[in-house]
């Protein structure tokens, strides 16, 4: 998957409406993981839910925490922290799970907290600066400058466990 | 348009169904008129749906077909042994040609055209004035239909049979004056009522009609009906297009249109023979005849007309049958009969993820219902009765309702066992054996997908019972068995779970061959001691054949066992008993549904898991059981009839390490369907639950010995071990049967299955 997708191509028709009324704004979630600001884009979010307790899954790789139960439906968590980088995330109840839908799969992120959702103009996306790590980079789109602060667009297609990534 | 083809062939399916249901009975003696009239009817039917879509292959054969049929209806032929067989041939071919039709290939027309010879030489209708062409042109195709137009003046008995079949009335001198006259034209008012006799003969009759959308839908077609009204007597027809909406607001999957028809009979023909023309378009459309003294034929044609305004959804039935017959000695095939059993069967086709999605939600109202019945527990409101009351309601009212969701997924096993019933035919056919099939609980329900992945195993077993078990006939007269052999197979419920068994009355397991074939192929060493029964269950592995040539049917070497792997698939299993020159049986065990499952809870390094009990042999106490060290790290424990490796199921998931000493804990001996082995320690027993199965692909991917995921009464989720997948990931396990050499070919045989 593209990590320079752009906003018309991955348009769901509720996205196109607001498109056409608004040029090229787009709606941004934002949270926070490992003390760092991070986004993605609201059409993959489906709804956010507190930390509940997984079930571990077997011969999984280490940053998918375990399975959850969503209303009957059975979907994998991921440690976005761990999947960045940046660090086991130690759970809290105070932790939250971004319930997102990616190339027709259901899974929840794992993060610290949700923080706001915004909209940006597509052409406020800066690239991604060089200075971050390479593990980090694989999964940032690019950046967003809001309120003095960085927010890193996450390519929701790049965190989804991959079947060759897994321990056969 | 595809909408309709679509629902075409899906009625063909059911058509067929019928059309076999009655051939079974008839090759069981049950001359029931009711029961060649409903396969005339479905042949016939299948052959106006196929002529609405041009399906010329389709409707030349029908045809043909349908002459015989209407020859054993009338009783000009008897229904006897031979001709049983060819009705048997021809309807195979029949939905060959169905298939064919469906995927728009080209049916193999040498096949066809050899029934077709058979099916004409025992019919008595008059030849075809192009004979041999049946199949081709439309043209000829109506040509073919002339004798029966002829038919029509020989006297009220064949005039009745005309009756029931618009269809050969295509008649070319017929046709060509009345081809105008049904077209939606802007008719308008009644013309001028025909010549009427004064002599006290037939009276003139007037019939309102309109068609629903479904007339048109099953492939009818008013000007047919109207052709065979008008070889009936002097015919005059009026559309009534009041009812036409303008062109903008017009739905042209909808009829508007209303005909009235003024006949004036010939002689001989009867209210009942009218009756007839609208037989198989009964429920379809709306029609009123009523009979009209010739002199008032005028007033009471408006009457008429007036009091029936064109209801198309309304079912006709209720006229017809409230007019008693102005005469009588009508053909064994009355219309009311006829009029029950179509109206009998009422279905509605719904998608299947429709189904499985209110499955879905059920399932998660019978969870969640447990959840709050857990919650409420826990705060102590149990105790007070009315909400104990309503609680219990709840559950049983949700019982209730997943039950009844789970049997819409159901249905009966009768398609199936047709299709098994004709590959065993063929089988036969092509093995030179004479043999009959006899199905017993066809009505046995199981879930829509198990019944469709059982035709393949099926299949297989079969055709071995054809080509294996049954005997050559010369050698059944010497055992002094009947020269045909007799296949049973037979459904049944049994303990919530279903049974097929598939029994012949053959020579049974040569086993004394089946020891020598899997000693030269090396599955089993000279010295192994077998009992019988392990002898007979050689014939499930990987590779085994006793055929010394491979024949057409089976004996490719893949049989049994392809049918063992397809059956566990399913969560059943295949078991097999034989008699020396009884017979084999063949038993499949299967889940009711495959969205339930029934298993062991058990918790292991803090998780809760799922054993499925179809797996599960016995549970010990690791305290209680024999348990021996076997070499460094290796533990067995002793069975009665021998030892079995011991597994940590925690560590075989990687949940934990290998625990140094066993303690207080359960061991659950599971075995899989080739007989190995295993014993797995878990923490604890909790109990036993049918659980909801969740796929794991859908969100994830597979994983190594998991088969799936069930959400608990308390909302945690709990994976399913997959048992078969845990036991061949361990190291091999110490068989009684084919330890040491079977493990090669059974691994070729795996990686280059059938070619």
């Amino acid at each position: 998957m593209s990590s320079t997708m752009t906003e018309p191509q991955i348009a769901t028709p509720e996205h196109t409406a607001t498109e056409r009324a608004g040029d090229d704004l787009s709606e941004i979630v934002t949270f926070a993981v490992g003390k760092q600001g991070f986004c993605i884009e609201i059409e993959h979010v489906l709804e956010i839910r507190g930390w509940t307790k997984t079930t571990v899954l077997p011969h999984a790789p280490d940053y998918v925490v375990g399975l959850m139960n969503l209303r009957g439906t059975v979907l994998p968590v991921i440690d976005l922290s761990l999947r960045l980088g940046l660090g086991k995330t130690e759970t809290t109840p105070r932790h939250v799970i971004i319930i997102t839908h990616v190339q027709d799969r259901t899974l929840g992120l794992l993060v610290e907290a949700v923080s706001d959702i915004l909209s940006v103009r597509d052409c406020e996306m800066k690239p991604t600066p060089d200075v971050a790590s390479p593990q980090t980079r694989a999964f940032i789109r690019g950046v967003y400058s809001v309120a003095e602060s960085l927010v890193r667009a996450i390519d929701v297609h790049q965190v989804v466990p991959k079947a060759d990534g897994l321990a056969a | 348009m595809s909408d309709l083809r679509d629902s075409f062939f899906q009625e063909c399916d059911d058509l067929m169904e019928v059309l076999n249901d009655g051939l079974t009975a008839l090759d069981e003696d049950d001359c029931d008129p009711e029961t060649i009239n409903a396969m005339f009817r479905s042949v016939h039917s299948i052959k106006g749906g196929a002529g609405a879509f041009g399906l010329d292959a389709l409707v030349g054969f029908s045809h043909a077909m349908e002459n015989l049929l209407d020859d054993v209806r009338s009783g000009a032929i008897r229904p006897n042994a031979q001709v049983t067989s060819l009705l048997f041939v021809a309807s195979d071919h029949l939905s060959d040609l169905i298939d064919h039709a469906r995927e728009g290939t080209t049916a193999d027309m040498s096949r066809a055209e050899a029934i077709l010879n058979d099916l004409r030489n025992l019919s008595t209708a008059p030849a075809p004035t192009v004979p041999g062409e049946l199949s081709a042109e439309e043209q000829e195709v109506a040509a073919a239909f002339q004798p029966l137009v002829l038919d029509l003046d020989l006297g009220p008995d064949l005039g009745d049979d005309l009756g029931d079949d618009p269809g050969p009335n295509l008649g070319t001198d017929l046709g060509a004056d009345l081809d105008s006259a049904p077209d939606p034209g802007p008719g308008g008012d009644l013309p001028d009522l025909g010549p009427f006799r004064d002599d006290g003969g037939p009276r003139s009759m007037t019939i309102t009609f309109s068609a629903s959308e479904d007339l048109f839908r099953t492939g009818n077609d008013p000007a047919l009906l109207f052709r065979a009204l008008k070889a009936l007597g002097e015919l005059s027809v009026a559309a009534d297009d009041s009812q036409l909406p303008p062109l903008a607001q017009l739905d042209a999957a909808t009829s508007y249109l209303t005909w009235r028809l003024q006949l004036d009979p010939a002689e001989g023909v009867t209210r009942d023979t009218v009756e007839g023309v609208f037989e198989f378009v009964d429920g379809i459309c709306t029609y009123d005849i009523s009979s009209t003294p010739p002199v008032v034929s005028e007033p009471a044609a408006a009457v008429s007309s007036g009091a029936q305004p064109p209801a198309p959804a309304q079912p006709a039935p209720a006229a017809p049958a409230a007019a008693p017959p102005v005469t009588g000695g009508r053909a064994s095939c009355g219309p009311s009969s006829s009029r029950t059993s179509a109206s009998s069967r009422s279905t509605i086709r719904v998608e299947l993820h429709k189904v499985d999605r209110l499955i879905n939600l059920v399932g998660e109202l019978v969870i969640g219902e447990a959840m709050l019945r857990q919650s409420m527990s826990e705060q102590g409101l149990t105790s007070h009765g009315e909400v104990d009351v309503a609680m219990g309601q709840l559950r049983q009212l949700s019982g209730f309702l997943q039950e009844s969701v789970m049997t819409i997924r159901a249905q009966p096993v009768r398609g199936l066992f047709h299709r098994i019933s004709r590959i065993a035919r063929e089988a036969g056919r092509e093995a030179g054996k004479s043999l009959k099939l006899v199905t017993v609980g066809e009505a046995t329900e199981l879930d829509k997908t198990v019944t469709e992945r059982l035709t393949e195993p099926l299949t297989h077993m079969v055709r071995n019972a054809v080509d294996h078990g049954l005997e050559r006939p010369e050698n059944r007269i010497e055992a002094g068995k009947p020269e045909r052999g007799t296949i049973t197979l037979s459904a049944a419920h049994r303990s919530g779970r279903v049974l097929i068994t598939l029994s012949d009355d053959g020579g049974g397991i040569d086993r004394v061959r089946v020891r020598r074939v899997a000693e030269e192929k090396g599955l089993i060493s000279p010295d192994d001691d077998l009992s019988d029964s392990d002898i007979d269950n050689l014939l499930f592995l990987p590779g085994f054949s006793t055929n010394a040539e491979v024949s057409k049917l089976s004996g490719r070497g893949v049989g049994m066992d392809v049918v063992r792997s397809e059956i566990n698939a399913l969560g059943g299993r295949v078991s097999l008993q034989s008699q020396p020159g009884e017979g084999t049986t063949v038993t499949i065990s299967l889940p009711l549904t495959l969205a339930v499952l029934e298993g062991m809870i058990v918790t292991v390094a803090g998780e809760t898991m799922v054993v499925p009990t179809s797996a599960l042999r016995e549970t010990f106490r690791t305290d209680e059981a024999a348990i021996h060290d076997f070499g460094a790290d290796a533990r067995v424990l002793a069975v009665h009839d021998g030892y079995v490796p011991i597994v940590d199921l925690g560590a075989a998931l990687g949940f934990r390490e290998e625990p140094d000493t066993i303690t207080r804990q359960s061991l659950l001996l599971i075995e899989n369907e080739t007989g190995e082995r295993t014993a797995l320690i878990v923490d604890a027993i909790r109990g036993q639950h049918e659980v909801v199965i969740k796929g794991l692909e859908q969100n994830y991917y597979q994983v190594p010995g998991i088969a799936a995921a069930t959400i608990l009464g308390d909302g945690n989720i709990a994976l399913i071990v997959d048992t078969d997948q845990l036991m061949s990931s361990q190291p091999p396990v110490t068989r009684a049967v084919a330890d040491k050499p079977a493990e090669v070919p059974f691994r070729s045989a795996h990686a280059c299955p059938a070619q």
